[in-house]
């Protein structure tokens, strides 16, 4: 037994019940074998900006948004290399390309950011994820560590269901979830309708490029079903403590998805987690107030510990994910 | 201010984060059935719905930080006893330096200090339940309409499995075999009805260029017969599993016909070739045990190589993979009928440069398929003489095809390949309805004459025969009486349930019976007893040494007696000289044909 095979918080909820969070094999790019790289870049609109010799900076956008989030944070950001995508079901993706199988559960999403880190050969990447892209870049980098030079989680969460056996609260219960995964079907249409409307009007970042604007459509709802299901079952606590990055953990006043509490409990765990309260409020700071948290993550790249010994750091040995359940 | 307590609108303010509740209007606390008390100072994205939190969090909060607005966000607020209303939600933040644009708010009804500063949030929202409803029964059609057309994808390709897959061994059918073959000869494996994966190394040498296994089971016909059915869609089974055992896996394996399989797959070498015919050979030649008769199976299998194929690589694909079956079948037939001994069993392939006996039948069968149709055949009829007066009391309508290039064919050019195709079913109909229709013709004429109509051993399993004639008859106006049904020995044996049936049925109805060739076919005269027969046609062969030899006078003379004995009319065939004609009489055989009274002549010329 490792420390990942926990019992699943959903077995008590029937249907609900989810695998134990899953750690992808060290070389495994996913179920259908390693894409060309050219088709990994075209599947997940991966785009560049910024200096192309900068340090790598890798963006990865939250539940309901596609790469074009980034828009207001990119200008902070001249001197890097940063790469922005969409992650599957999200963002101008074709929904033909969504495998609800892969992903149905993060590791598939982190399958995904490691075949575009491969596809690219990044290395030395400072990994930047907003909300549940958080956690899917912690699985990334507990299958290969070597690839990631730190993380910076932006209202993250390890796991979004209270925990009353550990005394847990993640701000969601059973119900809750339950109710979302119902909810996003009857709210077809408000999400379909209300996933366009957030692009940012953005008249002082002009040069956000059209086919930036474009590819911010947010989620096909048939994905976001699948999508969600995986966000609000996964439990990514226990891998943690096997993160050896230095990860900054930026925490927003009165985010309804991620409270205070709840990104306390994830820098905690991180050996080398630091966690930052940004003023400001909700759960999209790098929308609401891109100039302070680049401000974050600027002080965060100046700042962050050399890696002490990180080669010394072997890949976990057992790693197979539990058996899927539902 | 009053009016903004009983605006039509349920309205709420929250403060410069957009997070906490610090105000509701009255329309607000009836609309929703909440208190002060619940909510005041608490998070608004509580009272939303998990999933409408979500959309709040991460969309109606930044853009209204970014823009200062939302507009017409359709979610719903969770009210007293958790009951949710929907609402369209439209929100802005008051902006720092401007009036309040709700004086009301700035003296406040009851004196409290809650004034509405810059920066808090004004929420308000618009009942929208019939908007939901009618949101919930468009997605609700939606679904249902992905679900129906999931269905019918479904069913679709049901369908072209069935129609691409033999239901008794669940091998590709002949449809199946040639849309895959296509695929495979294209390199395209999706075009396969199949999950042909070719293997990439394969690819490099062979891609496009199968060889095809054509695999006939020898005397499978005579186990379907003794074992029933059943049994041989048991033995079919077992063979198509050994089939499947004995090839690769990537390899395209059909059941074509019957008792014919196909396999095709990409072999490189004459070695490959032959170890997978021995292969195929061995796993057929082990005995299957059915319902507790062990039956042994033999197989001639032809092979025919695309690298042969004299129509070459550039040929169309459809064209190729119609070769490449009919050049395997060929080497099959050879193997089967060919100069082996024994005749069956053994594997060839296909010779291009050899001459094609199944490409001529083919295109015979085409041609005569055409002529039945075009009216390239004509009946000749030979005179039958009585002899107890030397009148012509009949005639023998025989089949000739006037074809275009090779003149006035006999029947021996062409009836075997009819036979065996089936297409002798179209081509006795004609014959049976000209005939008929000569009789009535000469009927018509004042000349009354029986005429005997051959009828091929399909024919006569053919329960439709009966069908044909009556309606000949019927349509000509002829009396059943005058037609005569000519039949081989061998022709009853081949399903003599069926040739029964049709006899009895045929007698029936008034038409008479004569067995051809009578003395070549089977040994066993129970038939004679068991079918309804009216004459025996003594063979021409023993016609033809009656005067010289012994033997053949001996055994004409018994084949008169025992139609005499069993009261059957005694017929002599191929009479050619008047020596002959004398030993017939002296024998006492009633009726006598030959050339010696004249030969098969169209109609016209006939002489009375």
């Amino acid at each position: 037994m490792t420390a990942l095979d926990f019992p699943s918080p959903m077995d008590a909820a029937g249907e609900l019940m989810h695998p134990a969070p899953p750690v992808i094999p060290h070389d495994s790019l996913g179920a259908g074998g390693p894409a060309a790289p050219a088709q990994v870049l075209a599947r997940h609109h991966v785009t560049e900006h910024g200096d192309p010799n900068g340090p790598v900076l890798l963006l990865a956008h939250g539940f309901g948004a596609g790469q074009g989030a980034w828009g207001r944070l990119l200008p902070h950001f001249p001197r890097h290399r940063i790469i922005t995508f969409d992650h599957a079901g999200s963002g101008a993706t074709d929904i033909a390309d969504f495998d609800h199988d892969r992903h149905g559960s993060l590791t598939g999403y982190a399958e995904d950011v490691l075949a575009i880190c491969a596809a690219l050969d990044l290395h030395q990447v400072t990994y930047v994820g907003h909300s549940v892209s958080s956690m899917i870049g912690v699985l990334a980098a507990a299958a290969e560590p070597d690839r990631f030079a730190s993380l910076v989680l932006v209202a993250p969460s390890a796991r979004y269901i209270d925990d009353p056996g550990s005394g847990y609260i993640g701000g969601f219960s059973y119900e809750d979830i339950t109710e979302l995964l119902t909810s996003l079907d009857s709210n077809y249409y408000a999400w379909s309708s209300a996933m366009a409307p957030v692009v940012m009007g953005t008249p002082d970042t002009p040069e956000l490029g059209a086919e930036l604007t474009k590819s911010f459509l947010g989620t096909h709802p048939d994905a976001a079903r699948t999508f969600a299901r995986a966000i609000f079952l996964s439990d990514t606590r226990a891998v943690l403590p096997r993160i050896a990055a230095p990860v900054l953990v930026l925490q927003c006043r009165h985010d309804a998805l991620a409270p205070e509490a709840v990104g306390q409990s994830v820098a905690t765990a991180l050996p080398a987690g630091e966690l930052v309260h940004l003023t400001a409020t909700g759960h999209c700071p790098h929308v609401s107030a891109p100039a302070e948290t680049a401000a974050a993550i600027h002080h965060h790249l100046l700042t962050r510990p050399e890696r002490p010994g990180i080669t010394e750091l072997t890949p976990p040995t057992t790693q197979l994910p539990a058996p899927r359940q539902a | 201010m009053e009016w903004w307590q009983n605006s039509p609108c349920p309205q709420l303010v929250l403060d410069a984060d957009a997070a906490t509740v610090e105000r509701a209007n009255d329309t607000f606390w009836a609309w929703s059935g909440l208190r002060e008390e619940d909510i005041l100072g608490t998070s608004f994205a509580r009272l939303l719905p998990v999933g409408d939190r979500i959309l709040w969090s991460t969309h109606c909060l930044p853009k209204l930080e970014s823009s200062g607005r939302v507009s017409e966000v359709s979610l719903q607020v969770i009210g007293a006893g958790g009951v949710r209303r929907a609402a369209f939600l439209t929100a802005s933040r008051l902006p720092a330096a401007a009036p309040p644009p709700v004086p009301g708010l700035v003296e406040t009804v009851d004196g409290d200090e809650a004034h509405p500063e810059a920066g808090q949030v004004l929420v308000a929202l618009f009942g929208a339940a019939e908007r939901r409803r009618y949101e919930e029964d468009l997605l609700e059609t939606t679904r249902r309409a992905e679900a129906s057309e999931a269905r019918r994808a479904q069913a679709e390709a049901g369908l072209q499995h069935l129609a691409h897959h033999d239901p008794v061994t669940g091998l590709l059918n002949r449809r199946g075999l040639q849309v895959a073959l296509l695929g495979l000869l294209t390199g395209n494996a999706t075009a396969g009805a199949t999950g042909h994966h070719p293997d990439t190394d394969e690819v490099v040498t062979s891609l496009g260029c199968p060889v095809v296994f054509f695999i006939d089971l020898d005397g499978f016909k005579a186990v379907n017969d003794a074992i029933g059915h059943a049994g041989g869609d048991t033995l079919l089974n077992t063979v198509a599993e050994r089939l499947r055992t004995s090839v690769r896996a990537q390899a395209l394996l059909a059941r074509f016909a019957g008792d014919e399989f196909v396999i095709a797959d990409h072999l490189a070498t004459r070695d490959d070739i032959d170890a997978l015919c021995q292969r195929l050979l061995a796993a057929l030649a082990e005995p299957v045990v059915i319902a507790g008769v062990e039956v042994v199976v033999s197989a001639s299998i032809g092979v025919a190589r695309c690298a042969d194929d004299p129509t070459g690589r550039l040929g169309e694909t459809a064209t190729r993979a119609e070769s490449l079956l009919h050049r395997a079948d060929a080497a099959m037939y050879q193997v089967k009928h060919g100069s082996r001994a024994g005749g069956a069993g053994g594997w060839a392939v296909h010779d291009p440069g050899a001459p094609d006996p199944a490409a001529d039948r083919l295109r015979l069968l085409e041609q005569l398929r055409h002529a039945v149709t075009n009216g390239q055949l004509r009946l000749h009829y030979q005179p039958r003489i009585d002899l107890s007066d030397g009148s012509t009391s009949g005639v023998e309508a025989l089949v000739r095809w006037a074809h275009p290039e090779r003149g006035l064919l006999s029947p021996a050019h062409f009836i075997e390949a009819a036979e065996s195709s089936g297409l002798i079913r179209e081509l006795g109909a004609w014959v049976i309805d000209a005939a008929v229709a000569q009789t009535a013709a000469w009927n018509a004429a004042g000349r009354r004459l029986q005429v005997g109509v051959n009828v091929s051993a399909r024919q006569l399993s053919d329960p439709a025969l009966v069908g044909v004639v009556t309606a000949a008859l019927a349509r000509h106006g002829v009396p059943a009486s005058q037609l005569v049904i000519e039949i081989t020995e061998t022709a009853l044996m081949v399903d003599p349930e069926a040739a029964a049936a049709n006899l009895q049925q045929l007698t029936d109805l008034g038409t008479l019976v004569a067995v051809d060739d009578f003395g070549t076919g089977y040994a066993s005269l129970t038939y004679l007893r068991r079918f309804p027969v009216h004459e025996l046609k003594i063979d021409q062969s023993f016609v033809a040494g009656v005067v010289v030899s012994p033997r053949d006078r001996a055994i004409v003379a018994g084949c008169i007696q025992l139609a005499h004995a069993l009261g059957l009319v005694s017929v002599a065939e191929g009479v050619e000289t008047s020596a002959q004609r004398d030993v017939l009489i002296d024998l006492g055989c009633q009726v006598v044909q030959g050339y010696f009274y004249g030969r098969p002549q169209s109609p016209d010329s006939l002489q009375p």
